[in-house]
């Protein structure tokens, strides 16, 4: 199994442990490989996932199969603080929902930023 | 610590600053009793971190998040001194943790304050500002990987492509790796529903719309860190010109998962809470309105559950990873189950509590690239924006 494969699996509560065993000898041959021994090392990482398929009829409205998927949660925090700081030294041409850009076109009107 | 300071960003709002700060003190002063003092809205005497190890006279911090771009003001530190004597019992060191930047004016102060302390017999200050923070971070790589995380293996496939560029600098690291595994190596974020920022821009004089070009940068951020693909709660076509305005190695990861039937399914869920606390659900789901006021909290809870539960199930749906913090979600039902006396809508939060305990955190043996090689590599990362 691919590391790819064995990242996807983790979103799947029953395929979890496996995926988590998996995914660390994947890393292990590959971090022990001599042609990268000096460059990479193993390092453990935190996640949240699920481990038990909740008996619930709440996911039902989105998922008639209860043995699916629960969603993998992450951080996005890095990547939108960079995004925030990139967007005050590029100072992007507004981008906004349809209706308003029907709005803004109708009545030829200008943005000021904020 | 490492051979190099990396760069960190300052968190974006105070809690996940306040949270930073705990870690990093827990380790430097090597107190795990360290905790957050009280909780919002109460009197807090100017301390935001306590050491409860019961010690005499404990020590304690103040979280201050300002602009990077300001520094703190002697104001600030005498204000925040002031408040931090009334805190019994009487503290024994006061640690003041900023993102501001340093000044000359402020260090100056403090110096005043603590000659003063110290012949009264009172607690001594020290300011840490983002540069001093950010050598904390280095020396802590757990609090920053913690805090920070960068994603399983994003760096490996990132660099992969960026090895291939730099004229076989490193191509020999790679050759010996099986096309299998060198192709298939894929990054924490495979796929991910993108939430951004919202800008509010006005159009006149007191008219404001909702910009949502943070978008861009953000998608283009996530593809740095090594996102495959990327889903928008949008439907196409609802933002013209968000697709001509991706570059196409963008554009190519973009998927759209808009979904008016699951806000409406929300909707279905939350219901018997919104008739518990008086909310009426306006504009297809997409605004609250509470006509009644509640407990200091209450309208944040719903809210919280009101936009996270719809990321949620988004998620389920497509398959997607998702960025909530399942902590406050928890909370937040925890809470709203609590002062809920409607049977439906105490089993429906009580279902939502069942699914969400299903989550535990754990970790994974990933691959990271050694500290001692950072240097050789900085380059190549540099310019990747990793």
């Amino acid at each position: 199994m691919a590391l790819s494969q064995a990242s996807q699996s983790i979103g799947f509560p029953m395929q979890l442990p496996a995926a988590i065993k998996n995914f660390s000898n994947l890393s292990r041959n590959l971090v022990q490989s001599p042609e990268l021994a000096q460059l990479l090392e193993l390092k453990p990482r935190n996640i949240i996932a699920s481990r038990v398929i909740p008996e619930q009829d709440l996911l039902s409205v989105v998922r008639p199969d209860p043995k699916g998927f629960l969603p993998p949660i992450i951080s996005l925090a890095a990547a939108r603080t960079k995004a925030a700081v990139a967007y005050d030294l590029v100072k992007p041409e507004p981008l906004v929902h349809s209706q308003v850009q029907n709005f803004l076109n109708s009545k030829s009107r200008s943005w000021t930023r904020d | 610590m490492p051979a190099i300071t990396l760069k960190h960003y300052p968190p974006e709002n105070e809690q996940d600053f306040e949270r930073l700060c705990l870690l990093l003190l827990r380790q430097h002063w090597n107190s795990p009793d360290l905790q957050m003092y009280g909780r919002r809205g109460q009197a807090q005497d100017g301390v935001d971190i306590v050491d409860l190890g019961g010690h005499a006279s404990p020590r304690a911090a103040q979280c201050k998040n300002f602009s990077p771009l300001e520094a703190l003001s002697p104001d600030d530190v005498v204000s925040a001194v002031q408040e931090a004597k009334k805190f019994r019992p009487a503290l024994r060191r006061f640690e003041i943790m900023t993102t501001a930047k340093k000044s000359k004016n402020t260090q100056l102060a403090i110096l005043s304050i603590n000659q003063e302390h110290r012949e009264q017999g009172l607690f001594r200050i020290r300011l840490r500002t983002w540069d001093e923070i950010e050598l904390l971070l280095g020396k802590y790589p757990d609090v920053s990987e913690e805090v920070y995380g960068a994603g399983l293996v994003t760096v490996i496939s990132e660099l992969k492509d960026e090895v291939r560029s730099a004229k076989g600098q490193f191509a020999s690291f790679f050759r010996q790796i099986s096309t299998e595994e060198a192709e298939s190596a894929r990054p924490q974020f495979n796929r991910v529903l993108v939430r951004c920022q919202i800008k509010l821009i006005e159009q006149s004089k007191g008219t404001y719309f909702a910009d949502y070009s943070m978008l861009l940068l953000t998608i283009e951020e996530l593809v740095a860190l090594g996102a495959m693909e990327l889903a928008l709660d949008f439907v196409k076509g609802e933002f013209p010109g968000l697709l001509d305005r991706l570059p196409d190695p963008l554009r190519q990861r973009v998927v759209f998962v808009g979904d008016a039937g699951l806000r409406r399914n929300v909707e279905v869920i939350l219901s018997p809470i919104y008739e518990e606390f008086d909310v009426e659900s306006e504009h297809g789901g997409f605004s609250l309105k509470f006509n009644r006021s509640w407990e200091s909290g209450t309208h944040e809870w719903i809210v919280l559950i009101w936009t996270t539960l719809y990321d949620f199930l988004i998620g389920v749906k497509n398959h997607l990873q998702i960025d909530i913090d399942i902590r406050k979600l928890l909370f937040a039902v925890r809470q709203l189950h609590y002062y809920s006396r409607n049977p439906a809508a105490r089993a429906n939060l009580a279902v939502i509590e069942g699914i969400l305990r299903t989550y535990e955190g754990t970790t994974v043996d990933s691959i990271g690239i050694r500290s001692s090689q950072l240097p050789r590599l900085l380059p190549c990362l540099i310019s990747l924006r990793v």
